[in-house]
C-alpha cells in the first residue's frame, strides 16, 4: 500500500485528503450514513486496486467524485428495492437548522438538484465541470441549477414566511 | 446565495472507522471468470445441430422408402435370360440324332429340363452372333419353352426351296403297340391343335408328334405347316406352307414322327408355331406334339 504513490502522495494519505469530498457526496447523495459508509469506501477500494493514469491532482479529486457517485447510484439502483428504516431513524443524516448553512436546506431537495447544488457551491466546480462528472449536458446542469435555486428559495421563504 | 455556505457539511466529521476501513483494503478474491457462452457459437452450434437432425430424420425415411439407396445388381435369373435375344448354334446332323434318340426314349414334357437346356445354350452362346447368323442360322428372341400360343393366328406365307432336300430318308420302324389314339379320325383340328406349340428359340429345329398311322394313308411322309403371329393378314391364305417330316417308328396304331429341321432360308421367327398336320394327301391329321427337341 506505501508503494502507491498518486502525486506525491500515498495511498493513505489520498483517503485522508479526500476523505471529505467523497463524504459529502455519498451523504449528499445517499442521505444515509450506513450506505454513504460503503460507497465511501469502495470508491477508494477501486483507487487501489485500478488505478487510472491519472493527469493531475484535479483530475485525481474528479475521478474520486465520479466514481462516488457511481457507487451512490450503484447502490440506489441495487436497493431501491427496499425501504430502510434508517432513512427514518437515527442512522439518517440530519442536519440542525441553520441559516447559514445550506447542508440541511439541500437534503429536502431532489436528488437531482442537491448533486448538482453541491458540487457548485459545496466543491466549487463550475457548471462544464458538473456537466463532465455527472455525464450530463451543460444546459441540463445549468436548469438543475436554476430549478434547484428556486426550490431553495421556496425553502427558505417557506421558512421565514413561517 | 453566496451567503449560504456549506460548512456543516464540509466540515462535517467523518467517522474514523471509514477511514480505516478504507485503508483496509480487502485482499481481491481470485474470482473464476465466467464463461459466458458466446451467442454466436452457441446460436452456430445449435443450428448446425437442427441440420444434422434434419439430414438424418430425412435420410431415415428417404432409406425407408428405398429411393435413396443404390440399389443392387440384380443377379441374372433364368427369366431375364429368357427375355434375352440369342442365337443358338445349329448343328442339323446332331439334332438329328437328339431326336431320334429322345423320341425313343422320353415321351413325357420336362419342362425344367428344357430351361435348364436353355440356359446352357444360352449361357454357352455370345450374343454378338445374333445379327450375323439372322440370314444364315435360326435365329431366337424369347425363350423356347413349347408354350402354345392361343392368341396367335395360323398364317403362311413362306415358299418352300426345296423342301425334301432337307428331309433325309427315315424308314418307319415298326415296333410293339403300346398307344391308342385317342382323337377322331379326320377330325377337324381344334384351335389349340392348329395353333400347336409354339417354335419358340431352340425349338422349332426338331421335334417329334404321335399321329395315328391310319391317317396317314400308307405314306411314310407327314406335312406340318407353320404360321407365324406377325403374318396376320396372311391367315387367309388357303394353301400354308407345308413342310415334310418322317416317321420315326409305329408304336401301334401310332407313328412317330421325326420333324427335320426347316430350312435355313424358312427359318420361322420368333412367334411362330406349328399350324397344322397334314398327310400326304393334304388333309389335316391330328398330331400330338409331345415335344420339342433343340
Amino acid at each position: 500500500m506505501a508503494q502507491m504513490q498518486f502525486f506525491g502522495l500515498s495511498y493513505e494519505e489520498v483517503v485522508k485528503k479526500y476523505k471529505q469530498t467523497v463524504g459529502a457526496v455519498c451523504i449528499m447523495r445517499l442521505k444515509s450514513y450506513a450506505d454513504a459508509e460503503d460507497c465511501f469506501q469502495n470508491t477508494f477500494f477501486k483507487l487501489y486496486r485500478n488505478p487510472p493514469d491519472f493527469n493531475d491532482e484535479e483530475h485525481l479529486k474528479a475521478w474520486l467524485i465520479r466514481v462516488a457517485i457511481n457507487e451512490c447510484n450503484k447502490h440506489i439502483r441495487n436497493n431501491k428495492r427496499f425501504v430502510t428504516l434508517e432513512n427514518d431513524c437515527n442512522s439518517a443524516v440530519f442536519f440542525p437548522e441553520e441559516r447559514c448553512d445550506m447542508s440541511w436546506a439541500l437534503l429536502k431537495l431532489d436528488d437531482k438538484y442537491r448533486q448538482v447544488l453541491y458540487l457548485y457551491y459545496g466543491e466549487g466546480y463550475d457548471i462544464k465541470e458538473i456537466a463532465n462528472l455527472l455525464e450530463k449536458n451543460e444546459n441540463t446542469v445549468k436548469t438543475l441549477m436554476r430549478r434547484g435555486k428556486e426550490k431553495l428559495r421556496k425553502i427558505y421563504g417557506g421558512e421565514n414566511d413561517e | 446565495m453566496s451567503e449560504f455556505n456549506f460548512d456543516k457539511l464540509k466540515n462535517h466529521e467523518i467517522p474514523d472507522s471509514w477511514v480505516s476501513g478504507a485503508l483496509n483494503v480487502p485482499p481481491q478474491t481470485e474470482k473464476e471468470p465466467i464463461i459466458y457462452p458466446n451467442f454466436t457459437k452457441t446460436l452456430a452450434f445449435v443450428a448446425t445441430l437442427v441440420v444434422v437432425c434434419a439430414l438424418s430424420v430425412t435420410l431415415f425415411f428417404l432409406t425407408q422408402k428405398g429411393d435413396i439407396l443404390p440399389k443392387e445388381p440384380t443377379i441374372p435369373t433364368t427369366e431375364s435370360f429368357e427375355t434375352q435375344t440369342v442365337t443358338p448354334t445349329y448343328n442339323s446332323s446332331d439334332e438329328t440324332k437328339k431326336v431320334t434318340d429322345e423320341t425313343t426314349s422320353t415321351q413325357t414334357e420336362d419342362p425344367q429340363d428344357e430351361e435348364t437346356q436353355a440356359d446352357e445354350t444360352i449361357k454357352s452362346e455370345p450374343t454378338e452372333e445374333k445379327t450375323e447368323k439372322e440370314t444364315s442360322k435360326p435365329t431366337q428372341s424369347q425363350t423356347q419353352k413349347p408354350t402354345q400360343n392361343p392368341s396367335s393366328k395360323p398364317n403362311g406365307d413362306k415358299t418352300p426351296s426345296n423342301p425334301d432336300s432337307n428331309n433325309p430318308a427315315g424308314k418307319p420302324n415298326s415296333s410293339k403297340p403300346s398307344l391308342n389314339p385317342e382323337h377322331p379320325e379326320d377330325a377337324p383340328v381344334s384351335t389349340e391343335d392348329i395353333d400347336g406349340p409354339s417354335l419358340e428359340p431352340d425349338s422349332y429345329l426338331s421335334f417329334s408328334a404321335i399321329v395315328d398311322k391310319s391317317k396317314l394313308n400308307g405314306s411314310n411322309t407327314v406335312y406340318f405347316s407353320i404360321r407365324s403371329n406377325d403374318m396376320e393378314d396372311m391367315w387367309t391364305e388357303s394353301e400354308p406352307q407345308k413342310f415334310p417330316a418322317q416317321i420315326s417308328h409305329t408304336s401301334g396304331n401310332n407313328a412317330i414322327l421325326k420333324f427335320y429341321p426347316v430350312p435355313n432360308e424358312l427359318v420361322p421367327k420368333s412367334g411362330n408355331y406349328i399350324y397344322c398336320f397334314y398327310n400326304s394327301k393334304g388333309e389335316v391329321i391330328f398330331a400330338d406334339v409331345k415335344y420339342i427337341v433343340v
